[in-house]
This record gives C-alpha cells, structure tokens and sequence, in this order.
C-alpha cells in the first residue's frame, strides 16, 4: 500500500486482512498475473489500493474496505463507472482492469432545506 | 405641438426641411438662430437650439453685450426670407427676451446657486434632454415667446424644466450625439431626474398613507388568511382529484409494505439493491434515503422501457450530481459508457443538497433544464452545471454539439410544495416519476402520506403502478 494514498484514520501497517486471504494490500514484489490492483476513491479523495484475484467477488474486497475505514456496511455503496457492484461481481464479470478505479460513495439522506 | 409633432415624426431621414422647425407655429423665426456654421449642415438646426442659448447665457454672464452674428442665408428657409426680412428689427429685442427667460429657467433649475460653469450646464441641459416631443415646444418658445404672455412663458418654462429634471433622452441619433458630447450635463440630468422622482415618491407615499393606514393593515391580515385558507381548499380538491384520477392500492398493499419494512427483506433492479432498513425510511415523517430513490429511478427506467409510448428516459442515480460537482466531467465520463445519453428524450438528476432532495429533468428534444425544488428553492448553478456537462458530453461521446445558446434553464416554482422538514424525497421523486412520463404535477403535500406508502408498494413489488 501506498502510504500518501492511505484513507484517513487507516492503519498505515493493518498485517494480514481478517477477511480473506484473497485481498492483500498492494506490495510492489507481489505481481502475480492472476491478481489485479484495484483503486477504492472515496468522495473526500483519499485512496485505497487492494490487490485482488480477478474471479474473486468484489463482496470480499468491499468487506475489506469497510473493516480497514471502519464504516459500516450499510452506509456505503460501491460504484464502477457510476453503476452499482453487487457483491457477488468479479473484476472479470464487470470487465475491470488492473488499476481501475472503483467508487465509494456515502450513503445520502434529505427531508429538507 | 401635437401636429408638429407628427410631421416630425412623419418626415423621411432625408428630407431636410422636414426636419427644421418650419412647420412649427414658430417657423418663419428659426433662421434668425444665431447658430453659426454648425447651421449648414442638416443636422445644424438642432445644434443651433442648444448652442444658442448657450451662447446668449455666456454672452450675459460675461457682460459681453456685441449684438449676435448675422444669421446666415440657408436655402430651405428663403421661402421664410420675407418673413425674416419684416422681422429683422426685432431681432435684438428678442434677443434680450430671450436671454431673460434663459436667466428664469436657470433660477427655476439651480435654485439661483452654484458656480457659472454648474448653472450654464443645468441650462443647456434643458434643452438637450428633452424627449422627441418637446423640439415644438422648444421651437415655439425660442422662437414666438415675445408674442406671448407672461403666463405662457411660464407654462413652457416649467414644462420644459421637468422635462429636463425627468432627464429622459431624446430619441435621434443626432440628439444622442449632442448628448454625448457633454458627459456633465448628462450626469446633472441624472441628478436632476433622481430628486424629481423622490419628491414626487414623497407626495404619493404622502397621500397613500392619508388613507387610513390601520384600515390598510387590518385588511392585508384578512386577505393573508383568506389565501391561506384558499390555498388549503385547492390542496385538498388536488388530493382528492388525486386519489380519484390513481388507481389504489390493491388490498393486500399494506401486508406487502409492512413485509417490505420488516427485517431480512431484499430486492433488487439492475443491481440496486433495497433492504428492509431503506424501506423503513419510506414511514411517515422519516427522511428517505438513496437507495430508496436510486431504486425508484430504476423503476422509472424500467417502465420507460416497457412502454414505447412513454418518452425514453435515462434516469442517473443520486450520486451523479454529487460527483460531477465534487469530481467534474472527468469522473463521470465513463458513467454512461452503456446508454446513449443523447438518444434519450429525457435525463433525470436526482439531486441532493446535505440534507435536501431535488430533481432536475433535462429534455433533450425542447432543450429545456428544469429545477425542482419542494422548498421552491433556486439554484442556477446546478442548471448551468449540467447544461455544462452536457456540453462536455456530447463532445466526448461525439454526439451532435450542444449549443449553450439554443437551451433555456428553467427554475420553476409552479410546482407542489413541500410544508413540512421531511417529504422532500418523496417530492423528488414524484417529480421525476411524472416528468417521466410529460404528466402534469399533480399531487401535493396533502398526499404525501399516501404516496410514501404508493412508493413502497412499487418497490416492494418491482413496477410501478
């Protein structure tokens, strides 16, 4: 992982993922052909790069996410090109690409002005 | 005057003894102007009214007492000559006439003070800013005022002082020009007008209020009630009408949303999922959330599809707007790599403000953006934001230009309003789900409760009703 692109309040060191074995943070001597980085931009612009086989389900690299920022899981949603990922989509099935860029928005409420 | 007047008026650009003042009652008297070589060209009479006066005005107050020029010959008045040759000896007595009333109406214009340069400004302006009526009456006075009597003097006098305190602009280009050449004088008309309109707002504010203020007060609060009892009235025959113009709820609607509210409740469209926790936002008084929206615009899309009668409709989701405000155009190019946008008749864009929901509905065949707002809110720069990207999008995806000109953005405000602090979604999605389909807006805070339980019934069951 990149520290510069780190999302605030993110372990700068989080070791192995408590998830899954399939998501690992970006480490420069790992470039196994099978996984693919993929970036995870938030709305207030910071970054997360995870490293990720492309027929695993991105529910796993969601999971990942939440756990590493601390949000729960109700309250974000995950976007590719502006389209929803359901969590059972692989980076095969949604055509991303290593480097790709998934979104992660804040869930949004109103009632009023 | 009047009839002067429409012969001005009636005269062509280049008919030039149209344009002199010979047709004026005062007409044999207009060469006598000592207006120098300005008079020769065809534009010269009018010059000569101005600098005359002018002129008189500092020949008086230098005490310079030489007897004006000789008025010079000019061929469109020789059928004036004999006239002007019987009145020749009364020309310095005129003169003095005229010089004299130009002395009254600087007193009536500078209250008799301020500087020589000040007053003589105020003098010439008079004369210069007067609207396209007063030429017969200038013509008149500067020309037969020693026939006249006291009175009349003075009706003209005052009549062209408010003129010129009104400091309304003459209409020829040539009189413009005049004008221009004298930026002090304009900015004394300025002045002058300014006063003129506040005395005259201080005597009509000064008789309105005359007019039993209390009474005044007393009926706004009754009409203030009356309205917002009419307004009532109308919200609830729209309800009704409402109600009756909708198909209801099948029976089992509300066993279906009280499902949809309970726990481990699922659905999804188009990968946007809906849980029960998003559902429970659709209860009564709660804000809704995005899911709820993003799931009712792919209703929208849904039913759009289906019907080809309907106009077709890309509806984004929530999080468009936010993004290309956050992001710009560059985040969410690749946001419609599989719709052509521009083969759609109509683009809704949920819009949310922190704690708001609006819709903006762009049609792309009236090239029209409108703004909705429950709250009647403005906001111009989301209607110019996506006009924007619309610009950038068509560029990008090589679709036929938009051209910023053709489109009107349009706020509206004759829209149902929101009276409460939490149906503004359902108000947002209201709008978008009848602007789908060209309907007019025809619902209303009233049924509000109504319509939250409506939307969780469509999204319960995946259509819309």
């Amino acid at each position: 992982m990149d520290p510069s692109n780190a999302a605030p309040g993110a372990n700068p060191n989080p070791g192995p993922n408590a998830n899954g074995e399939d998501v690992k943070d970006t480490k420069p001597d790992l470039a196994a052909t099978e996984h693919i980085s993929i970036k995870v931009a938030s709305s207030d612009n910071s970054e997360i790069m995870f490293k990720i086989k492309r027929t695993t389900k991105l529910a796993k690299l969601m999971q990942a996410y939440c756990t590493r920022t601390g949000k729960s899981p109700d309250s974000v949603r995950f976007l590719a090109d502006g389209e929803r990922i359901s969590g059972d989509s692989t980076p095969d099935t949604l055509g991303l690409e290593d480097g790709d860029t998934i979104d992660v928005m804040t869930e949004q409420i109103g009632g009023r002005q | 005057m009047p009839g002067g007047t429409k012969r001005r008026r009636a005269a062509e650009p280049g008919d030039v003894s149209g344009r002199i003042p010979g047709g004026f009652p005062g007409q044999a008297m207009e060469p006598e102007q000592p207006a120098g070589e300005s008079s020769h060209s065809d534009g010269g009479w009018l010059e000569a009214l101005i600098l005359s006066p002018l002129r008189l005005a500092k020949r008086w107050l230098t005490g310079d007492g030489a007897p004006a020029p000789a008025p010079p010959q000019r061929t469109h008045a020789q059928t004036h000559a004999q006239a002007h040759a019987r009145r020749a000896g009364q020309h310095r007595r005129r003169r003095q006439q005229q010089h004299q009333h130009a002395r009254g109406q600087r007193r009536l214009l500078m209250g008799g003070s301020g500087s020589r340069m000040s007053r003589n400004a105020g003098l010439v302006h008079s004369y210069t800013a007067r609207p396209a009526w007063a030429p017969d009456l200038l013509a008149a006075e500067t020309a037969s005022s020693a026939g006249w009597t006291e009175s009349q003097r003075a009706d003209t006098q005052s009549i062209l002082s408010v003129d010129s305190s009104l400091g309304l602009r003459s209409e020829t280009p040539r009189e413009l020009r005049a004008e221009a050449a004298a930026p002090e004088k304009r900015a004394a008309a300025r002045d002058a007008a300014d006063a003129w309109l506040a005395q005259l707002r201080r005597k009509i504010e000064a008789a309105l209020s005359a007019s039993a203020p209390a009474a005044a007060a007393v009926a706004t609060a009754a009409y203030d009630r009356l309205r917002l009892e009419e307004r009532r009235i109308d919200e609830r025959l729209d309800a009704a009408q409402e109600r009756a113009a909708r198909p209801a709820l099948p029976g089992d609607a509300a066993a279906v949303i009280a499902a949809a509210m309970a726990g481990g409740f699922t659905a999804e469209l188009n990968n946007v999922p809906v849980t029960a926790r998003d559902m429970a936002t659709l209860q009564d008084g709660r804000w809704l959330n995005d899911e709820v929206i993003n799931f009712y615009m792919q209703l929208i899309m849904d039913r759009a599809e289906r019907a080809p009668d309907l106009p077709r409709v890309h509806a984004f989701n929530t999080f468009f707007y936010s993004t290309l405000c956050e992001s710009g155009y560059a985040r969410v190019r690749r946001w419609t790599r599989r719709t052509r946008l521009f083969d759609k008749d109509l683009v809704i864009v949920p819009v949310h403000l922190g704690v708001h929901w609006c819709c903006a509905v762009i049609d792309l065949r009236q090239k029209a953006i409108c703004y909705y707002d429950a709250l009647l809110g403005d906001n111009p720069d989301c209607l110019r934001r996506l006009l924007r990207y619309l610009c950038d999008e068509s560029r990008d995806k090589g679709a036929a230009e938009v051209v910023e000109a053709e489109w009107s953005l349009v706020c509206d405000k004759q829209i149902p309003r929101q009276r409460n602090g939490y149906d503004c979604g359902v108000f947002a999605i209201m709008f978008a789900e009848h602007a789908a389909r060209r309907a007019p807006f025809q619902f209303s805070q009233e049924t509000c409760p109504l319509l939250r339980r409506r939307v969780a019934y469509e999204i319960a069951t995946g259509a819309l009703i």
